[in-house]
């Protein structure tokens, strides 16, 4: 696992940003996994500023979304659909039929959930996975205690979860998601793991430097031959080795 | 992982056995991985009653069984042979030919060994492995530091293993001092898992094993990466786990949507 500390938010998005852009260069049908977090907004809002400048074209990139919750629809304003799409796609030259996208409102949403799975295959895959770092060091919605060989598929909140997600008013609180499996994002040929932000200090070092446990999903990306690991330097406070990780980033 | 958490082991083998038949009656040539010790004897007696009084028919079920002790013969009543004639397969219409149990007499045994691999993959894998867990946190006769990628072989037993057994033996140096059981990679293989523990001994070790670390030093710690795993527990055994109260309310949301909850 790669672990770059950055200074900052600014500098953590700018990073991602930058890797993102690379890729596309390098591929420009490039699979992009996007993690649909208020938190990473920065980072989109950043390419979309390269991209009216004329620097970057996404008119050939395919995306999917790590998840979304049960029973919000693409029209519903706190439904990840609508953030993606009102704060990233509407703004890029994105091709809409390249745009893959968990419906919330789908009839049947395991078969839904199967029916992703086949899409990111049919697409040959994920090339680039973006995924936030969630507080107690999930990826996606794959709480703890999910199985790290898990799949694409509808997943109940913890309540916790729920409440405190900030986007929400208590009453419409989400209680199911639809979420990438762990072992979906595994298989993903790259992936840039965020975590910014004092509140995820324990969380990122747990992921980074801790055994590998399905209490911590995200642990398991120990195992991923191609991770980066991005964090601010808030979120780096607990790592023990942060000294060697330094000046690795140089 | 799926953890349901029930009353008591009456409950637990209840809900075990629920599992069993469900998989059972989606797929009658099922392949069924089976355990024993006392924790699945529930379970089996719940099976019993169900073929018995509801005429649930086992005859195409291929069955293959955990592990055996080396130099017990199929009539010791110590035996894992003698368990499952006795507990199970005496009382259900399984037919002889379609059970596996690994051959604790074996003269070759790692040539045996691979023969019994093949037979589980010939019959196109096991669908359902029963599964329980020792007090060291073996699963099969994995013990501590066994690898987690290890195949069917012999397998030397714990001094702790060796101790919580002595009492299905006469003296404590009748127990055996190897076994033959499937690898934890060869579990790992098996399509869904259903793992079985009752009683606080177990809690512990229960804990540790779907909250704790994956370590080789418990073998069942393992299931964590395998995508299907149901844990049917008693309240003693699900007792030290930290997340109790998220399995019980993913349990009660998740009676919505069958089968998508791991």
């Amino acid at each position: 696992m790669k672990v770059l500390i950055l200074p900052d938010t600014k500098a953590v998005c700018h990073k991602v940003a930058d890797l993102i852009s690379e890729r596309i260069k390098e591929k420009p049908d490039l699979v992009l996994g996007l993690s649909p977090s208020l938190c990473l907004m920065p980072c989109y809002q950043e390419l979309v500023e390269r991209y009216r400048k004329g620097q970057i074209s996404f008119r050939k990139a395919r995306f999917f979304s790590n998840d979304e919750f049960l029973g919000f629809g693409f029209d519903h304003p706190l439904s990840n659909a609508y953030l993606l799409w009102s704060t990233f796609f509407s703004s890029l030259d994105v091709t809409t039929e390249n745009v893959f996208l968990l419906n919330g409102t789908a009839k049947d949403p395991v078969a839904e959930c199967a029916e992703y799975e086949r899409k990111i295959k049919g697409a040959g895959g994920i090339d680039l996975q973006t995924i936030l770092l969630g507080l107690r060091g999930e990826v996606g919605r794959n709480e703890p205690t999910s199985s790290l060989g898990s799949r694409c598929r509808v997943k109940t909140l913890s309540p916790d979860e729920a409440s405190h997600n900030g986007r929400f008013a208590s009453r419409e609180c989400p209680k199911y998601s639809l979420t990438l499996g762990v072992a979906t994002m595994m298989e993903a040929k790259e992936v840039l793991l965020v975590a910014i932000g004092s509140a995820r200090a324990m969380a990122a070092s747990r992921v980074i430097e801790g055994p590998i446990t399905s209490s911590v999903t995200g642990s398991i990306f120990q195992r991923h031959p191609k991770c980066t690991t991005l964090l601010d330097e808030a979120a780096a406070t607990f790592l023990k080795r942060k000294e060697y990780y330094q000046s690795t980033s140089l | 992982m799926r953890v349901i958490i029930t009353k008591d082991y009456e409950e637990m083998s209840k809900e075990a056995a629920r599992i069993v038949v469900n998989r059972l009656k989606e797929k009658p040539d099922l392949v069924l991985g089976l355990a024993t010790g006392s924790t699945p004897l529930g379970l089996y007696r719940e099976l019993v009653r169900i073929h018995k009084e509801e005429k649930l028919s086992f005859a195409e079920v291929r069955t293959f069984n955990l592990d055996e002790y080396i130099g017990l013969k199929p009539d010791d009543p110590a035996s894992y042979h003698y368990f499952m004639f006795e507990n199970l397969f005496n009382h259900i219409d399984v037919r002889k030919e379609n059970i596996y149990i690994p051959d604790g007499l074996a003269k070759d045994p790692e040539k045996y060994c691979q023969w019994y691999e093949e037979q589980i993959e010939k019959a196109g894998g096991i669908d359902l492995q029963v599964v329980g867990i020792g007090r060291d946190g073996h699963i099969g006769f994995n013990e501590p530091g066994s690898s987690l990628a290890s195949r069917t072989r012999v397998k030397t037993l714990d001094e702790q293993t060796i101790k919580d057994n002595a009492r299905f033996f006469p003296r404590l140096e009748d127990v055996p001092r190897f076994a033959i059981t499937m690898g934890v990679g060869t579990i790992l293989e098996a399509k869904e898992l259903l793992f079985l523990a009752s009683g606080t001994e177990k809690s512990d070790i229960v804990a540790k094993a779907i909250e704790g670390p994956v370590t080789s030093l418990v073998t069942a710690s393992i299931m964590q990466i395998h995508p299907k795993v149901i844990a049917v527990l008693d309240e003693e055994a699900a007792s030290s786990l930290q997340r109790k109260d998220y399995y019980r309310y993913a349990e009660e949301q998740a009676r919505r949507f069958e089968g998508g909850f791991v």
